[in-house]
């Protein structure tokens, strides 16, 4: 990085924080510091409900997937404005209505209280760790590929976002939320821009799609039913709206989010503006993937993008064995160059039996490159069999580190910063909200007066914070793990959900019930995780049907032993 | 359910757009269907 660059990050970075801090200066009680007094416009909460669910990996992984496996990814957001629509019909008043904190509240009084400390305890759990998880997760890649210390990254996002989170609480966090956006779309607007500008003069836009389209990277819709595929149409729909049922309704982090809205119609069009903009701006995310991916049939691009596992291979006993392969990687560019330039020029004679042709030449090249970067990934696993195998989330920042300008550079890295530093702050926000709300208030010490609370919530944020540390700096640990931890929120999210669905629209069915039905459905959902290959968003449908069944079932059992 | 125990009818707040909620939220709807229906379009153009 440049110096120009490190002025860019720094001055960006520190923007945020201290307008976040300034903004948040004031907090009477908890009501303003959990819910911003319920005092928010209708785009700060659309903003801060993207900012929540958009954490760094979106912005670094979503155009590495579009590199190497096409656009088909964005159909996993197809079920969200459905749910948006759902949940501004259903949850959003009824939660104005009951003037809650947390959405477990209500479960209280609609059941008891032992069914909502399991879902605020379920809650706590996989956001505890996944707070963990998203500050490691853009802390690794930023290392690998800037040179830094992980751990010493890991803790700078983490710092950066208690500093405002825990002073301004919810406020604060609303509006580095929309600072956070502005910085985040315009530097992937810019970086979408320049990738395509950089391509050679020879190659128009038009061309660099056709180049894409006919390489399988502009696959956006597969309308082919198959449940172990996360990506299709079906899953999308189906599994996508039970998650973003789950995700937008009972997880306090987006719960908190609207609930701040100023009433009931800001928090409806703060989900409203989600439902609209939420698909094409990931549309636009993969897009850039698909250019990446077009630029680099000019540009040679590294055998692996992961440069540490590259590192240690070449200095281990396949490093002979690994340059070779570096070298037939060239060899077959350059060739499969060629047969692009082929690919181009068969287009512009919009003749499709030379296009066909020219196609199948270059498949054909393709399949060549990708058999040699195929070996190199296994010898990357003979040198270490704990390597990081996926490079995905590299492809990305490593074309941004190589190729943009200088000040650019500095600015996407001030992106997946604020990208981390958004969804972090969301989430240390909801945690700091149920533990205050459903857990410390609620039953540990129920008499106390505001300004204990608002101490409270303000220790709860930094333990939390500490604690959302500890886990990143641990989370190399995990090893294979990581990915299982990716996807604990679909893990939890379908009984949880479940829960909500038996709290809204079946009357009849009582608190044990339902505690039991989400106890067995828990532990069915994890005995699916562990013993078959479902894709993980079909957790959320089956972990929902399953508690509404086994509820509906010991609520029949209930009655007719009653008669009896 | 009666209107008045509706909280979603409740609302006398209207959106600033399509003068009622009903027609926002089909607009949400209508907009997915066209993206999923150009999206379509789009792939199999350059396929």
């Amino acid at each position: 990085m440049t110096n120009l660059d490190w002025v860019v990050l720094v001055a960006t970075l520190a923007f945020i924080v201290l307008y976040g801090m300034w903004k948040g200066r004031k907090n009477q009680d908890i009501r303003e510091y959990l819910l911003a007094n319920r005092s928010m416009p209708w785009y700060a909460v659309g903003l801060s409900i993207m900012a929540t669910q958009a954490s760094a990996i979106t912005f670094l992984s979503a155009p590495g997937q579009a590199f190497s496996d096409g656009m088909r990814f964005v159909q996993f957001y197809f079920g969200l404005p459905i749910a948006m629509v759902v949940l501004c019909v259903t949850l959003v008043p009824i939660y104005h209505k009951l003037n809650v904190f947390t959405a477990y509240e209500y479960l209280e009084s609609r059941f008891d209280l032992k069914t909502r400390s399991l879902a605020a305890f379920l809650f706590l759990i996989q956001r505890g760790v996944s707070t963990g998880v998203s500050i490691y997760a853009p802390a690794i890649i930023l290392s690998s590929i800037l040179g830094w210390n992980t751990n010493i990254t890991c803790i700078i996002i983490g710092l950066l976002v208690l500093l405002y989170t825990v002073m301004g609480g919810t406020k604060a966090v609303s509006h580095t939320q929309m600072g956070q956006m502005t910085v985040i779309l315009s530097g992937m607007a810019i970086a979408g821009i320049l990738t395509v500008y950089m391509l050679p003069d020879e190659v128009s836009f038009v061309d660099a799609m056709k180049v894409a389209g006919k390489a399988g990277r502009l696959n956006v819709i597969d309308l082919k039913f198959d449940p172990s595929n996360q990506y299709n149409i079906w899953t999308g729909l189906f599994g996508g709206f039970f998650l973003a049922m789950s995700y937008f309704g009972t997880d306090q982090s987006q719960v908190g989010r609207y609930l701040s809205g100023s009433s009931v119609g800001q928090s409806r069009l703060g989900l409203i503006f989600n439902g609209f903009i939420k698909v094409p701006m990931q549309f636009c995310i993969l897009f850039i993937g698909a250019m990446v991916f077009v630029f680099y049939q000019f540009f040679q691009p590294p055998v692996f993008f992961n440069n540490v596992e590259v590192n240690k291979v070449k200095q281990g006993a396949y490093a002979t064995q690994f340059q070779a392969l570096e070298q037939e990687h060239t060899i077959a560019f350059q060739a499969k160059q060629q047969e692009v330039k082929g690919l181009l020029d068969a287009i512009h004679t919009d003749d499709e039996s030379q296009i066909t042709a020219a196609a199948i030449r270059f498949d054909t090249a393709e399949a060549k490159v990708s058999g040699i970067r195929k070996q190199a990934i296994d010898l990357i696993r003979k040198s270490n069999p704990e390597a990081e195998l996926n490079d995905t989330n590299y492809v990305f920042l490593t074309f941004v580190k190589n190729y943009l300008p200088a000040g650019l550079v500095g600015l996407l890295i001030a992106v997946v910063f604020s990208a981390s530093m958004s969804s972090i702050a969301g989430a240390l926000n909801s945690l700091t909200s149920t533990t205050i709300v459903d857990v410390y208030k609620r039953t540990l010490r129920p008499h106390e007066d505001e300004s204990h609370y608002l101490l409270m919530s303000r220790w709860f944020t930094f333990g939390w914070g500490i604690f959302s540390i500890i886990v990143a700096l641990y989370s190399d640990k995990l090893g294979n793990l990581l990915e299982a931890v990716n996807k604990l929120g679909s893990l939890f999210y379908g009984v949880i959900l479940g829960i909500f669905v038996c709290a809204f629209f079946l009357r009849h069915i009582r608190g044990g019930a339902t505690f039991y039905a989400a106890l067995v459905s828990q532990g069915v959902i994890f005995a699916l995780f562990a013993f078959t290959p479902i894709a993980f968003l079909w957790y959320n449908v089956i972990g929902c049907l399953l508690v509404v069944l086994i509820a509906v079932l010991i609520s029949a059992g209930q009655k007719k032993a009653a008669l009896q | 359910m009666t209107e008045s125990e509706d909280p979603a009818r409740n609302t006398s707040e209207l959106p600033p757009f399509l003068n009622t909620w009903r027609k926002m939220y089909i607009a949400v709807l209508v907009h997915l269907a066209v993206l999923i229906l150009l999206f379509y379009a789009f792939t199999w153009y350059f396929e």
